[in-house]
């Protein structure tokens, strides 16, 4: 009992501090309740099509968790290749292999049970280690609107924004040379202007890491998609 | 907010995922319970990234997606070849490569 008193306060208490992503965490209760809710019930609806339409619950809630974790990418592309492409082809998959809607399941008890001990097992051996791993380890998010600037840079000072040439004390020369020191000097808001600045973000940072560090596996994705295109059309089609 | 609190919302998934696997008689069902621990795992990857500050858990997530999109293909046309053959896409009655 104490032992449980001490993990909500320290588990459970940061939770709701008010310095501590309030609005996140709130928005992550309801989407984690549901998305547990409805996996729930898709694993265990009788309705073959229902079970369909809990998944894309699922996975929109998955979507949602993305972009509450700062990655608006992976959650477009979540919604676009799994709510409108994956989804539709398991609808198909239903319909095509009628699969007798309303009364599919009569799964006998032992297998049941026996499922469910598994699935409850791995659960508790998994969230032991997850919670003896990282305890209270908090997330700290970037900054999405971080300006980057790859210095040293030539300029020319009459090219330059005046509040930047105010901010360097450049007035009355001809050629400089901004350092990333200088560059750090700045405010935020005339950081914004020097030439050569960027605002790098998430989705900048994700093209750069796959078209150049990822290149192969990215190939090698695309080949995968076209094997798995004709693989699945010599499968499926009449003799 | 906690990092511990996404991985334990990705464990719970994978494990609901893994009870659909073992006791879902319908191969649709089966595949789809496949793509829920997929997702678990993609949780797992953007949440990790996000923790370390640096986007390889999102390409790999991408890379997920991509390779769950094309396993679902090939997975529903077998289910397909299958009811086609045996009128029937009931995963215990598959018994075909039994020695």
């Amino acid at each position: 009992m104490a032992g449980l008193l001490a993990f909500a306060q320290e588990t459970i208490v940061p939770l709701v501090r008010d310095d501590f992503n309030v609005a996140q965490n709130i928005a992550f209760a309801i989407i984690a309740g549901l998305m547990i809710f409805c996996a729930l019930k898709m694993v265990t609806t009788a309705n073959v099509v229902h079970a369909a339409l809990y998944l894309v619950i699922v996975l929109a809630g998955v979507a949602a968790i993305f972009i509450l974790l700062g990655s608006d990418f992976v959650g477009a592309t979540q919604i676009l290749v799994y709510i409108g492409a994956i989804i539709v082809l398991f609808l198909f998959g239903i319909m095509l292999t009628r699969a007798r809607l309303g009364d599919d399941e009569t799964v006998d008890e032992e297998k049941r049970t026996m499922g469910a001990a598994v699935g409850v097992l791995l659960l508790v051996v998994m969230s032991f280690a997850l919670i003896d791993t990282f305890e209270n380890t908090k997330i700290e998010f970037a900054d999405p609107n971080e300006v980057r600037f790859e210095g040293p840079r030539d300029v020319k000072v009459s090219e330059l924004p005046t509040p930047v040439v105010k901010a360097l004390a450049l007035e009355g020369e001809n050629q400089a040379t901004i350092t990333s020191a200088d560059f750090a000097g700045l405010e935020p808001s005339v950081q914004r202007r020097v030439p050569g600045a960027e605002v790098y973000g998430n989705n900048k940072a994700i093209a750069d890491s796959i078209f150049a560090q990822y290149i192969v596996p990215f190939e090698a994705v695309s080949v995968l998609l076209l094997a798995a295109l004709i693989g699945a059309v010599v499968v499926a089609r009449k003799e | 907010m906690m990092l511990n609190q996404f991985l334990l919302l990705a464990a719970a998934l994978f494990c609901i995922g893994v009870y659909g696997v073992l006791t879902r008689r319908n191969g649709v069902l089966v595949l789809m319970s496949i793509e829920l621990i997929l997702n678990a795992v993609n949780i797992n990857l953007v949440a990790f990234g996000a923790f370390q500050d640096n986007v390889l858990g999102d390409v790999f997530a991408v890379f997920v997606i991509a390779v769950a999109a094309a396993e679902v293909g090939v997975g529903l046309a077998m289910v397909l070849l299958m009811y086609r053959n045996r009128k029937s896409i009931d995963f215990t009655e598959v018994d075909m490569m039994k020695g």
